[in-house]
């Protein structure tokens, strides 16, 4: 073999460190304390490096990376407390959102602000708090898709579930999300709540 | 269709949409291209998959078509993109600390040929 053919050490600076800061946001995510994400972080890369000999070129390392930062993340939780954010049983919807398709949101904004701008008015800081506060299960979905913009076949493998159950996640997700950011902006007067909501 | 723009640029609502939140689609009014519309009801109901372009058995056209002409309808839409951009916005916000690559590298044993 020649001495040009790049070294372990060289594909794994090219191929899995640029996600370095991808990484660092999820597991800020995950973890929610920055000195907790950077421990995350350097154990992530700690075992990708350790088992980059299985790492398949061409493989979408993001995702890989993401799958074991959350495992690695879900092994510590489990090591310091028994597992507690129980997520309503998710029965698999094959069609998640079905069920109750208007955003009960809306009938409260509808008169005031149909078109939701009031989100745009709430710092960032109380959006990550926010995101911060959902169960693991829905918060993983929701910053896999929003911040990475993984699709839901792949968000479904790295979490091992069906693709079902991330539509469900998502979207229940989201709801809370939408619930807890509207309830904010009505305390902070970003929004007149509607005198008598319809229906 | 050509008559349900124009009640939307009036203000005066989706004609047909009404109806068809009630009957699902009933094939009364087409898309441009001749398929039927779809429902209020269906186009609510795939409102995520759209947004986040997972549409399966259906085009995304089919769904927009629906958002473009249904007054109902289209603000839920509005509300959902509002809610994603701030979502998107606020969780790419955390600076990543400047030294975390080089602990990385150092823990792992390398460098990362910068220097060679």
């Amino acid at each position: 073999m020649s001495s040009d053919e790049p070294s372990p050490h060289d594909e794994f600076n090219r191929e899995i460190l640029p996600h370095l800061d991808a990484v660092y946001r999820f597991a800020l995510r995950l973890a929610g304390a920055a000195d907790v994400a950077e421990d995350l972080v350097q154990e992530t890369f700690l075992r990708a490096w350790r088992s980059f000999g299985q790492y398949k070129p061409g493989t979408r390392a993001k995702s890989w990376l993401f799958t074991i930062c959350r495992n690695v993340f879900l092994r510590q939780v489990e090591r310091g407390q028994r597992h507690s954010e129980i997520v309503e049983r998710e029965a698999p919807r094959a069609d998640a959102g079905a069920g109750d398709v208007a955003n009960p949101l809306w009938s409260e904004t509808r008169e005031t602000d149909p078109e939701g701008r009031f989100f745009h008015k709430i710092v960032d800081d109380q959006v990550l708090a926010a995101i911060d506060a959902l169960p693991e299960e829905y918060r993983t979905a929701v910053v896999l898709s929003d911040l990475e913009g993984l699709n839901y076949q792949e968000i479904a493998d790295l979490m091992e579930v069906p693709v079902g159950t991330v539509k469900s996640r998502l979207f229940r997700g989201r709801r809370r999300l939408q619930k807890e950011l509207y309830d904010y902006a009505v305390e902070m007067g970003y929004l007149a709540v509607s005198a008598s909501p319809e229906e | 269709m050509i008559f349900d723009g124009l009640m939307r640029l009036l203000g005066l609502g989706g004609a047909g949409s009404e109806a068809l939140a009630n009957g699902g689609s009933s094939g009364e009014r087409d898309g441009p291209d001749g398929r039927e519309m779809i429902s209020c009801h269906e186009a609510m109901t795939r409102l995520q998959e759209f947004v986040d372009g997972e549409l399966h058995g259906l085009t995304h056209e089919q769904v927009e078509e629906h958002f473009k002409v249904c007054t109902r309808c289209y603000p839920h839409l509005k509300m959902e993109e509002s809610f994603r951009q701030k979502v998107r916005t606020a969780l790419a916000q955390p600076e990543v600390p400047s030294d975390l690559r080089d602990r990385v590298l150092q823990l792992l044993g390398h460098d990362d040929g910068a220097d060679a």
